[in-house]
């Protein structure tokens, strides 16, 4: 149950709704409540793309204590018409892809 | 777009002062430059292939602010680009004092009024206000073709959507009340 507790201390640390987790890491809102509120485990893709939405290791967030400090600190400010569309999901996560990778392009490169 | 009027008196100061650092003369009036705002606050601002439904989004990673507006929306609608531009970038400004504020609604409101308060200050639209009510006889006499009149000037004016400078009149009418 690691990982649900995880989940849940990491979005309260960030003040992140669901939608929000669900924007950074390309999953569907519906997704996300789903795999926090049913008994269900989540497959190791999901696992990994909640531990990158959150830049923490997949590992860490499956352990029965709270993961290590994050890689990285992102929040996401969205304008936006009505409710997220799946279309709306993939658009701005990858959007933050781009950014993270470019990111860790230019730090690769600075001394 | 809608525009809250009840903006407090420290973020009207703080609208206040984006317009005295980032000056763009209209007239006698000092708007923002939201242009070069973005150079100053975005550590990149970016035309993005976002889906129809997302105008715009920032990024904050490791303390720099990165920004996409829909791509084609400049070319599509200067106006409603430049109004998406300063409502990132009242995001932005307004991070912190932002951040207790979980009411997302809330929190949209706060930063489109002041994206319209760096782009068409209340102070110019209270003004043109008294002027088109005196020539009227009153703001009780201001008619809505008188309305939508001002309203086109000012959008033509100050590069803002006629929605925008709608909302701010009939706003700067009713609180004269």
């Amino acid at each position: 149950m690691g990982f649900k507790r995880n989940v849940e201390a990491l979005l309260s640390k960030r003040h992140w709704s669901r939608r929000e987790l669900a924007v950074a890491a390309g999953i569907s809102p519906s997704r996300i409540s789903q795999i926090l509120s049913s008994s269900s485990s989540p497959t190791l893709t999901t696992v990994t793309k909640i531990a990158d939405a959150f830049g923490v290791d997949a590992a860490d967030l499956m352990r029965d204590h709270e993961p290590r400090a994050p890689k990285d600190e992102l929040e996401i400010a969205l304008r936006h018409q009505g409710d997220l569309s799946p279309d709306d999901i993939r658009a701005v996560h990858a959007f933050i892809s781009y950014i993270r990778d470019v990111h860790s392009k230019r730090g690769r490169h600075e001394p | 777009m809608s525009r809250d009027s009840t903006l407090s008196p420290e973020l009207l100061h703080c609208a206040d002062v984006v317009r005295q650092r980032f000056p763009r003369r209209v007239g006698k009036a000092v708007v923002a430059d939201v242009e070069a705002l973005a150079c100053r606050l975005c550590a990149s601002l970016e035309e993005y292939p976002l889906s129809a439904g997302v105008l715009a989004c920032t990024v904050f990673l490791e303390g720099r602010c990165h920004t996409a507006i829909q791509e084609g929306l400049r070319r599509r609608s200067p106006e409603r680009w430049r109004f998406t531009l300063a409502h990132e970038e009242a995001e932005i400004l307004l991070h912190r004092y932002l951040s207790p504020v979980t009411d997302r609604d809330r929190r949209e409101r706060i930063c489109d009024a002041f994206a319209a308060e760096m782009l068409l200050p209340a102070r110019v639209v209270a003004d043109s206000v008294s002027i088109l009510a005196g020539a009227c006889g009153g703001r009780a006499c201001v008619d809505v073709s008188r309305k939508e009149e001002l309203a086109r000037a000012m959008s033509r004016t100050y590069g803002v959507s006629v929605t925008t400078a709608r909302i701010s009149i009939s706003q700067s009418l009713a609180e004269a009340v």
